[in-house]
């Protein structure tokens, strides 16, 4: 076989370079940038904003007392016209204040838990929990502990009957007991019980019955004892 | 405290005629019984003599004719206490069996009494049970008695009402 025999049907000519990949955008990794937790400056500044934002309110607040008073004080002539338009003024103005100042509100409070959160952790930071330990007398504590005494305090025996109450253990026992002998009980019953089956069947097969035994009694109901009947004074 | 009968023919058989072999271990561990009660009682009974009479005691050994007499005492009343209070004996309790005259009743103390007689007198005479198509033997016959499976223990009612704690599989 010749190189141009290698070469698939449909080609001709010398073979070519390969096409070049077409081009990969970059891949540029986002950076997700955890927001930084509000600091002393942050709410140095809100709480400047927060000030403006109240001081507005006050303002607005006052204006609409004016109003008020306005509208007591002038003819309806004037109410109607002037003063209504100052008054519609001086609510949007209101409004738009109060939305702001509670706006303020929220973030001055997550600056000041912020704040508090940082001051924390530098304090923790700067503490020497094991030389504080060190420092704590464990054994002169654990000496003048009297452990006797706080056993003696303990009543133990009522802690103890209270548990054993809460534990029925004497029916655990009974139960237990009682029902595994009445089970091997059983058992043997139950054995004896087909060995009456067999040897009766043996016997009535060497007498030549047919008929099975009868072994049916429907005076005695197991359901209701004999000790439940009347007695036979016969 | 109530149990049930997991044998399914065990529980079919409840209140049917009992067989020979139930009837006959039951017999079984009724002299068995009446044995140990004269082996202890004569032991005791002669530890205390020897104690209070005479300064060496000791532990007698009973003569034949005294072991099979007052074991058979201790048989017959033994069988008569049981079959006339509750229909079980000692070992009749063990193998789930209760005596009751053909009318389904407790047998009488004369009744109970005369049956353990017959019973002493001529054991041959359970026998009969192999031989009869009702699970009977000659003191049944005699005495108008049937035994019957009743494994459960039941509740005393004498009132006639249905026995409390019964569970029948």
């Amino acid at each position: 076989m010749t190189a141009a025999d290698a070469v698939p049907s449909g080609t001709e000519g010398p073979p070519t370079a390969p096409a070049a990949d077409p081009p990969v955008p970059a891949v540029v990794p986002e950076v997700v940038s955890t927001p930084r937790p509000p600091g002393v400056l942050d709410l140095v500044v809100r709480g400047t904003r927060l000030g403006v934002d109240a001081a507005g309110l006050l303002a607005a607040e006052v204006a609409g007392a004016g109003v008020r008073v306005a509208r007591a004080v002038l003819p309806p002539v004037v109410v109607r016209g002037a003063v209504d338009a100052v008054d519609d003024a001086v609510s949007r103005t209101r409004d738009a204040a109060r939305a702001r100042e509670a706006a303020q509100r929220d973030e001055v409070a997550d600056a000041v838990r912020g704040v508090i959160g940082q001051v924390v952790d530098l304090v923790i930071d700067q503490i020497d929990f094991g030389a504080v330990v060190a420092k704590v007398p464990v054994d002169e504590i654990v000496s003048q502990v009297d452990v006797n005494a706080i056993v003696a305090r303990l009543d133990v025996g009522a802690i103890t009957e209270e548990a054993l109450d809460a534990v029925d253990i004497t029916a655990i026992v009974r139960e237990s007991t009682t029902g595994l002998a009445g089970e091997t009980l059983d058992v043997v019953r139950a054995q004896a019980m087909g060995a009456d089956g067999i040897v009766a069947a043996a016997v009535d097969r060497l007498l030549r019955r047919r008929a099975p035994r009868d072994l049916t009694f429907p005076a005695y109901d197991a359901a209701r004892p004999a000790v439940a009947a009347e007695r036979d004074r016969t | 405290m109530s149990r049930r009968i997991r044998n399914v023919r065990a529980a079919r058989l409840q209140g049917r005629r009992a067989g020979a072999i139930s009837r006959l271990l039951a017999i079984a561990v009724d002299v068995g019984a009446a044995w140990v009660i004269f082996v202890v009682g004569f032991a005791a009974v002669g530890l205390v003599w020897d104690f209070l009479h005479t300064g060496d005691v000791r532990i007698a050994s009973p003569g034949p004719w005294i072991t099979t007499l007052i074991t058979s005492v201790i048989f017959v009343l033994l069988l008569t206490f049981g079959w006339a209070t509750t229909g079980r004996s000692i070992g009749k309790q063990v193998m789930g069996l209760r005596v009751v005259t053909d009318a389904g009743t407790i047998l009488s103390v004369r009744s109970a009494f005369l049956r353990a007689l017959i019973y002493l007198v001529f054991p041959l005479g359970g026998a009969w049970i192999v031989f009869s198509p009702r699970n009977a033997s000659l003191p049944d016959h005699l005495i108008h008695s049937v035994v019957v499976h009743d494994w459960m223990p039941a509740l005393v009612d004498l009132q006639g009402g249905p026995p409390s704690g019964q569970q029948r599989a």
